[in-house]
């Protein structure tokens, strides 16, 4: 291992670690309003709303059902549209974002289908309107769930980051690839890989204290 | 009762659709509520009592008819009227739906903040709640560290924040111990003499009903069979005849008497006729038996007597043997015009 290579992995944790926040913060504000979207407009629920209930989940089974990788390309003409380029680490958010997005709204709506409908019927009752159902109910009563769904999203997210090489968005699955495989380190990529299973049990571990957590 | 009802259904009708076709949960339900009075509706389980008072506040919306609160169309208002009509009407719930999120204080505090109260306001009210139910010392607790009474407690205190004119009661009780059901039951009977709050509650445990209650409604596939003040209801003339008969029973009890006092009666020798006598109010203080034995010259013989406190006033039922007299149907008649029902249950040979 040359000081150049501890470099590169330095480099690269960074670069993981700003795709990571990045594209979490990105797909949750996307998932979150949709997640609440599927849950109010589902048939018989708050809103009853079935076509936009219908359209959000189409959304959402689609870009599901498309593989990370294939996604990561096809949205290349988007993402050149949206930041100008489609190679780096800051183009390579995009899709992340993207992809995580209606991962997120499934995690949202399922944890907001665990509450209780006695509790929604309370806020009514109390001469609530929709919004603070959602903010004063909704939320606050699923906060754990969302926090529990949000864990599993940054730890498949570190996995999809690995990928974003594909886009030359750097990143530790690009370092391991490059020099790792193709250069046969056999070290650089051990390192790689234990530095990636502390980047797992670190997020694991916040994301249960968060969860923890009153509010 | 000149004064107007505080909630009035008017030819009111839900139904929806099922997959075994258009089901009535409630059908052409007219009932008047008025200002201060603890109202009991009964019935068994998917008898439309959760659609009745759910209507009251609109959590379900009626298909057809009228619901008036304070004299206003529930149905013509705006969804943000509603809104304001509903801190008017508090709800407790079976199953207390407290925010497990957050504290008995903050539990107490919502229906405050979403109206924009201000913080002192709410601190003083909020206090001032706790001290009613009883619940001061767990101002910091979370709902998850209380008991089903206190939850219920906290509960009552989070409808009565925004001092509504109504306090609805979803099966109230139905979760609880014997002990807490008897504790919430009197904080109710409490709140409703200190703010002459009026309840409406919906129950299937008719003992909460001889409790608290002033008036009781009994429905039935969506129909109300009766609607009676809490003593008639329970000393009333049950006619075996009449189509919710069986129904009345069920709640009102004790139509079924026990057959062995009748093969007491035979191996006593004793002939003559085995009555229930129930009556109520006034006619329970007076001497009746003393009279069908002094004055007309009865022999009576008491087999199984019930005395109980309904409301305030008391209802009692006997099941007394007459001795065969000359004078028994002057007797009866005599029972009758003082209000007291009498049933010929068996004549013993």
């Amino acid at each position: 291992m040359s000081p150049e290579l501890w470099f590169a992995l330095g480099i690269s944790i960074l670069q993981t670690i700003e795709m990571i926040i990045f594209s979490t913060f990105f797909a949750f504000i996307i998932g979150l309003p949709m997640g609440i979207g599927l849950f109010l407009c589902r048939p018989g629920s708050l809103s009853h709303c079935p076509w936009l209930y219908r359209l959000l989940a189409f959304i959402v089974n689609i870009v599901r059902s498309i593989p990370f990788i294939i996604l990561l390309v096809l949205l290349i003409p988007f993402t050149r549209l949206l930041i100008g380029t489609s190679i780096g680490t800051t183009a390579a958010i995009v899709p992340l974002s993207i992809g995580a997005a209606p991962f997120i709204a499934r995690l949202v709506d399922n944890a907001l289908q665990e509450i209780p409908f006695g509790l929604i019927e309370a806020g009514i009752s109390m001469g609530m309107n929709r919004w603070q159902i959602v903010t004063r109910v909704l939320l606050p009563e699923s906060y754990s769930g969302i926090v529990n769904g949000l864990t599993l999203t940054v730890v498949a997210l570190i996995g999809y980051t690995a990928m974003a090489g594909a886009v030359g968005g750097g990143g530790l699955g690009d370092l391991a690839i490059q020099y790792g495989y193709n250069m046969f380190n056999t070290t650089l990529m051990l390192i790689t890989v234990v530095v990636l299973i502390v980047m797992v049990q670190a997020t694991q571990w916040i994301g249960e204290l968060l969860a923890k957590r009153r509010v | 009762m000149t004064t107007q009802p505080i909630i009035e259904f008017k030819n009111l009708s839900k139904s929806y659709d099922s997959e075994q076709g258009r089901v009535d949960a409630l059908l052409k339900i007219d009932l008047a509520i008025y200002p201060g009075e603890i109202m009991g509706v009964v019935g068994p389980s998917g008898a439309g009592k959760s659609s009745l008072l759910r209507c009251i506040n609109l959590l379900e919306k009626p298909t057809a008819g009228h619901i008036f609160v304070n004299e206003r169309d529930q149905l013509l208002l705006s969804a943000h009227e509603l809104r304001i009509a509903r801190h008017n009407i508090g709800m407790i719930f079976q199953q207390f739906n407290l925010l497990s999120t957050k504290t008995v204080w903050q539990n107490i505090a919502l229906p405050l903040q979403i109206i924009q109260t201000p913080k002192t306001d709410i601190k003083a009210r909020v206090n001032e709640l706790l001290k009613l139910v009883g619940l001061s010392d767990r101002a910091q607790h979370y709902p998850s560290q209380l008991s089903g009474g206190q939850k219920q407690r906290v509960a009552v205190a989070r409808a009565l924040a925004t001092r509504p004119q109504i306090l609805l009661c979803d099966e109230a009780t139905s979760a609880l111990d014997p002990a807490s059901t008897q504790s919430i039951l009197e904080l109710l009977r409490e709140i409703n003499q200190l703010f002459g709050i009026t309840i409406v509650l919906i129950t299937h445990e008719i003992e909460v009903v001889k409790n608290i209650c002033h008036r009781v409604a009994l429905i039935e596939n969506g129909r109300i069979l009766q609607i009676k003040r809490v003593t008639e209801f329970f000393a009333q003339q049950i006619d075996p005849l009449h189509p919710s008969h069986e129904a009345v029973v069920s709640y009102i009890g004790g139509h079924d008497w026990d057959e062995r006092l009748l093969s007491i009666c035979q191996h006593e020798q004793i002939t003559g006729l085995l009555l229930r006598i129930r009556f109520h109010g006034a006619s329970a203080a007076k001497p009746l038996i003393a009279h069908l034995v002094k004055d007309f010259g009865l022999d009576v013989n008491i087999l199984q007597a019930n005395l109980e406190f309904i409301g305030n006033e008391l209802v009692g039922t006997m099941i007394v043997q007459v001795a065969t007299h000359p004078h028994i149907d002057a007797a009866l008649a005599f029972l009758r015009s003082k209000n007291v029902i009498v049933e010929e249950l068996a004549h013993v040979p």
